[in-house]
């Protein structure tokens, strides 16, 4: 053999090698365009999915790739949501001139946006609140260690109403109509034999006693003209999650404390609206325990809590998926006192 | 036969440390380069910064005149605030150059804000504003809490803002709320 020549053993090796490389390429060009051609949903609970399983070490190369959705309810081509003024990626709905279809369609894109956001984050069961750019000893620190609990979030969706909405006595009588806990009661989610309530709710519920619809009408609505579906996460080091988490985080009671609001223009206007955050009142007006004991009560907010899906082995908590009021900033800070993950 | 046995083994072991080592090598260098040609610029908590910081400025650039807007922004893990210099500001961070212009930058805002503002911050220059307010309110409807800044804390995620743009007195007004 002449010197410089390659034997078949450096030729085969030199194949294999570009050949790695290939699939390496492939591999990580199918991957770019997966997540560029996915769905924000899908990119989202993709990033949730892998950052909760991947080890803690390699956690922070996942980032979570999550934004929320920014719905806009109009009656009209020309008016915009002015809460989105300067903001990207806007998705505008425009109403149904017939005011009982109209009504519905605000409904059944709340109600899909909410099982979106508990179907993206795991239906509550994924520890999200892993890979955060906290150091490990901060993470123990606050989470097992301290005696404050506190939630993470992730906010699903805004869903605003523009002006005309607001502002015309159309607008006004849709909003009248819009009932969204009767809309979850009785429609089905696309592709299944349950209910949205069924679902959220674990199949415990069929439908509303008399008393808590009688609830529903309480004193302290807040006007609102934007909502936020968020998820919420606290986690905890016993393995009953509910009483730890509830018992002892101050945050979720703010929930109690914080009047419930309607999506609703006119001041003082009960009854009307979206009324979902009411649940969440009753649930917890008696206190933190008495939720756990009152489960039931607990309905169109989604609930999970126990052992969580998780790279760092046995961790315990609760989640849910919320309506709340967006400008309420005292009560989004309590729901994600420890930190916000994805954008605004 | 058996040499040709043997050589083939040889080979074969050969072919294995080859895919190995040149596994590795790849791994080596994507890690190369993803840490060393393309290091990350800024921390997270700094894009969160210039993140946001981008927002108010959209959200200036957006609305109409006399019209005032509100949004959340969302917080840091450290102390941060908000400051804004209009065009007839004479102490403004030499970032802002000769314009008016919004700073977010790290700190407390308690002494000299400029001088905070000039390391360790992000501008956004704005076009034609003789005059930026900045106040921070206890609450909405609360006391003012001070002037000149708006603070950013780790024990609030969120601060709601309100922005109040008036192009025929060349004035802006951004209010903070705890």
């Amino acid at each position: 053999m002449k010197k410089g020549q390659l034997t078949a053993t450096q030729i085969i090796s030199l194949v294999l090698v570009l050949g790695a490389a290939v699939i390496i390429f492939i591999f990580w060009y199918n991957y770019s365009e997966f997540v560029r051609s996915s769905t924000p949903d899908e990119t989202c609970r993709q990033s949730i999915l892998v950052r909760a399983t991947v080890p803690r070490n390699l956690q922070e190369y996942v980032p979570l790739r999550c934004s929320p959705k920014k719905i806009c309810f109009s009656l009209s081509n020309r008016d915009e949501c002015k809460q989105f003024i300067g903001e990207e990626n806007v998705f505008k709905i425009k109403l149904s001139t017939n005011e009982e279809i109209a009504a519905r369609q605000i409904e059944e894109t709340i109600a899909l946006a909410q099982y979106d956001c508990w179907s993206m984050t795991g239906k509550g069961q994924l520890d999200i609140s892993s890979g955060t750019d906290k150091d490990v000893a901060d993470y123990i620190t606050d989470n097992f260690f301290s005696d404050e609990a506190k939630p993470f979030c992730l906010i699903c969706s805004r869903i605003a109403l523009s002006n005309d909405l607001l502002n015309t006595e159309k607008g006004k009588r849709i909003l009248e109509k819009v009932d969204v806990i009767d809309y979850m009661e009785n429609n089905r989610v696309p592709g299944s034999k349950l209910t949205f309530l069924q679902i959220f709710t674990n199949e415990q519920i069929s439908s509303f006693p008399k008393k808590f619809e009688e609830a529903l009408n309480i004193e302290g609505l807040q006007n609102t003209d934007q909502i936020a579906l968020v998820f919420s996460q606290i986690v905890t080091k016993k393995v009953d999650p509910f009483t730890d988490a509830f018992g002892k985080a101050i945050n979720f009671a703010a929930l109690a404390a914080t009047p419930t609001f309607a999506l609703t223009p006119v001041q003082g206007l009960v009854g009307v609206g979206i009324k979902v955050a009411i649940t969440a009142v009753e649930g917890l007006t008696v206190g933190g325990i008495a939720l756990y004991n009152n489960k039931k009560n607990f309905k169109t907010v989604n609930t999970f809590c126990g052992r969580f899906t998780s790279a760092k082995g046995e961790v315990y908590g609760c989640s849910f998926v919320a309506p709340v009021d967006y400008r309420d900033v005292k009560l989004m800070n309590d729901l994600c006192k420890g930190g916000v993950l994805g954008n605004l | 036969m058996n040499n040709q046995f043997n050589f083939n083994k040889k080979a074969l072991f050969s072919v294995v440390i080859s895919i190995v080592i040149a596994v590795l090598g790849i791994i080596l260098f994507l890690l190369f380069y993803y840490k060393i040609i393309t290091p990350q610029q800024y921390t997270y908590e700094q894009q969160n910064a210039a993140k946001a910081l981008e927002k108010i400025k959209a959200k200036i650039n957006s609305m109409g005149d006399e019209q005032r807007v509100e949004m959340l922004v969302q917080g840091f893990s450290d102390e941060w605030f908000l400051a804004g210099w209009g065009k007839n500001d004479l102490d403004r961070p030499d970032k802002c150059f000769f314009s008016s212009c919004i700073c977010i930058c790290k700190g407390k805002g308690l002494r000299n804000v400029a001088r905070e503002c000039q390391a360790n911050s992000f501008c956004e220059k704005l076009q034609g504003y003789e005059v930026i307010e900045l106040k921070e309110f206890e609450g909405s409807g609360g006391n003012v809490k001070q002037q000149g800044i708006i603070t950013f804390s780790a024990t609030s995620p969120f601060k709601r803002i309100e922005i109040e743009k008036n192009l025929s007195k060349k004035s802006l007004k951004i209010y903070g709320y705890k």
